[in-house]
């Protein structure tokens, strides 16, 4: 490994020295047609609707008014004391951490069961991700029949109480109904990640463990789950940025009910920009959201990148 | 030897059950998608008493079915295309090439990656209608395949640093 990256790295030094010499003109010709196209894409689909969203948070407009009327930053100051954003972003805090925590274990165990020579081990690695091809609002409607009538039938045929519990009704499970439909629907992709990440776990080492006398649990905690860090970063970071944007189950699910108990950040968002015509005030809103899953997700890539360094 | 074994048809057993009920909730659906208005009513749970298709033909006339998966297809074939072609030539380049520009550009069109789509889907749309792109299916199409661009970008840049062997672990 260590052989193969020096080389690699005396490859590419190579490389640079050559870029230096003499052909300057023509790599930069090159390299602007490579790369200019996806620039000009990326420009496009976010920086520009960005900096409009910068200046839209500091006007007052109603998405309709061709003249936005400008009023500094009366939108930040109103939303310091927005009740509903406030819950909203509590739900959503509350919501991230659960759903990040509970999707890696749960994949991680599956994976490791999946990793194992089972017979049927491509059928069941088949028959996790299908949730996942469907879209979020479709698990939201399928869930939603399956809570109302669904349960109602099966409480019927079995008589147990867990049927009969008003699972999109009543706060709490409500958020449980939200948390577990967008793990359902998810964790086939998690499962792929740790899978691969197992896959690359050398055998050697395992060996080298077993002989070592060590026991399967004691094998996952030294040996596997430090060779599964890049994969756990990736996972986290996907389940993080995720999370945090989640909208389209709850739109399906639960609408935001009971009582506004599961409106998330970004249906708040929706919700005042096109149900109540505010849309100086939700781009606001959207700037604020950016930024904070900016820092969360820099901090959690820098740290995870730092403990991978460490293994 | 033989205690593995046990143990491993046990645990497939167990997987198996999982996966059934992991997929219970999908084969609800696909089995009353079968049934009359009323039967569903009446009972979700069992399997239908005979095989209708009135309901998959209501759907194809009354919402247009054929038109809404042409215009799906449309937006797909569009956006891939367009995700492979810009992403694959950028990606192939930043990271065969070893300058500050380079790495700078790289930033560029990773960064996107962490913005949630909420928080400019607004300014998106108003700047997609004021070029005039919501109206032909090209035009979405277009923008989906931008936004996704920017995760093609990524990905292939690290599988090609990766497989180059040059991939440098958090400077």
């Amino acid at each position: 490994m260590c052989i193969i990256r020096q080389f690699a790295r005396n490859d590419k030094k190579a490389g640079e020295i050559m870029f230096s010499m003499g052909r300057k003109s023509r790599s930069g010709w090159e390299f602007s047609l490579f790369v200019i196209p996806a620039v000009i894409g990326v420009l496009f689909a976010f920086y520009i609707p960005f900096v409009m969203s910068m200046a839209y948070s500091l006007t007052e407009w109603n998405g309709i008014n061709s003249n936005p009327d400008f009023i500094g930053f009366d939108n930040f100051r109103a939303l310091l004391q927005d009740r509903n954003f406030l819950n909203a972003s509590l739900f959503t805090l509350k919501y991230s951490i659960l759903y990040i925590i509970l999707v890696n274990v749960l994949a991680v165990l599956i994976a490791l069961a999946l990793d194992r020579p089972l017979k049927t081990r491509t059928a069941l690695r088949a028959a996790f991700f299908v949730p996942y091809i469907l879209s979020l609002v479709i698990v939201g409607f399928i869930w939603r029949f399956i809570f109302m009538q669904g349960f109602e039938s099966l409480y019927e045929q079995t008589g147990w109480g867990i049927f009969q519990w008003s699972w999109l009704g009543e706060n709490t499970l409500a958020f449980i109904s939200v948390l577990l439909v967008s793990i359902w629907q998810s964790v086939g992709f998690y499962i792929v990640i740790y899978i691969a990440g197992l896959q690359s776990v050398p055998a050697d080492v395992m060996e080298a463990a077993v002989v070592d006398g060590a026991g399967p649990v004691r094998r996952f905690f030294s040996v596997t789950l430090p060779l599964l860090a890049p994969s756990v970063t990736i996972a986290v970071f996907m389940a993080l940025t995720n999370s945090i944007k989640i909208f389209d189950v709850i739109l399906s699910l639960t609408a935001g009910g009971p009582g506004g108990s599961t409106v998330s950040v970004s249906y708040d968002i929706y919700r005042d920009t096109f149900q109540n015509n505010m849309y100086g005030y939700g781009t606001a809103k959207a700037l604020v959201l950016f930024f904070a899953v900016m820092i969360i997700t820099v901090v959690q890539l820098a740290y995870f990148k730092r403990r991978e360094v460490e293994s | 030897m033989k205690r593995g074994k046990i143990g491993l048809a046990l645990l497939e057993l167990f997987m198996i059950v999982s996966a059934l009920v992991f997929l219970y909730p999908m084969f609800l659906v696909l089995i009353n998608s079968f049934k009359t208005f009323g039967e569903v009513m009446r009972n979700v749970v069992a399997l239908p008493e005979k095989l209708t298709l009135e309901n998959y033909i209501y759907v194809w006339k009354f919402i247009d079915y054929p038109q809404l998966f042409l215009n799906n297809v449309i937006i797909t074939v569009v956006g891939v295309a367009g995700i492979i072609a810009l992403s694959s030539l950028a990606a192939y380049k930043l990271s065969r090439t070893g300058s500050r520009l380079s790495n700078i550009l790289y930033l560029v069109c990773i960064l996107p990656m962490l913005v949630p789509f909420q928080s400019i889907m607004i300014t998106v749309l108003k700047l997609a209608k004021d070029m005039g792109c919501l109206t032909a299916p090209g035009g979405s199409a277009s923008f989906t395949g931008d936004s996704a661009c920017r995760w093609r970008c990524l990905s292939i840049t690290d599988s090609s640093r990766a497989s180059r062997g040059s991939w440098t672990k958090a400077p």
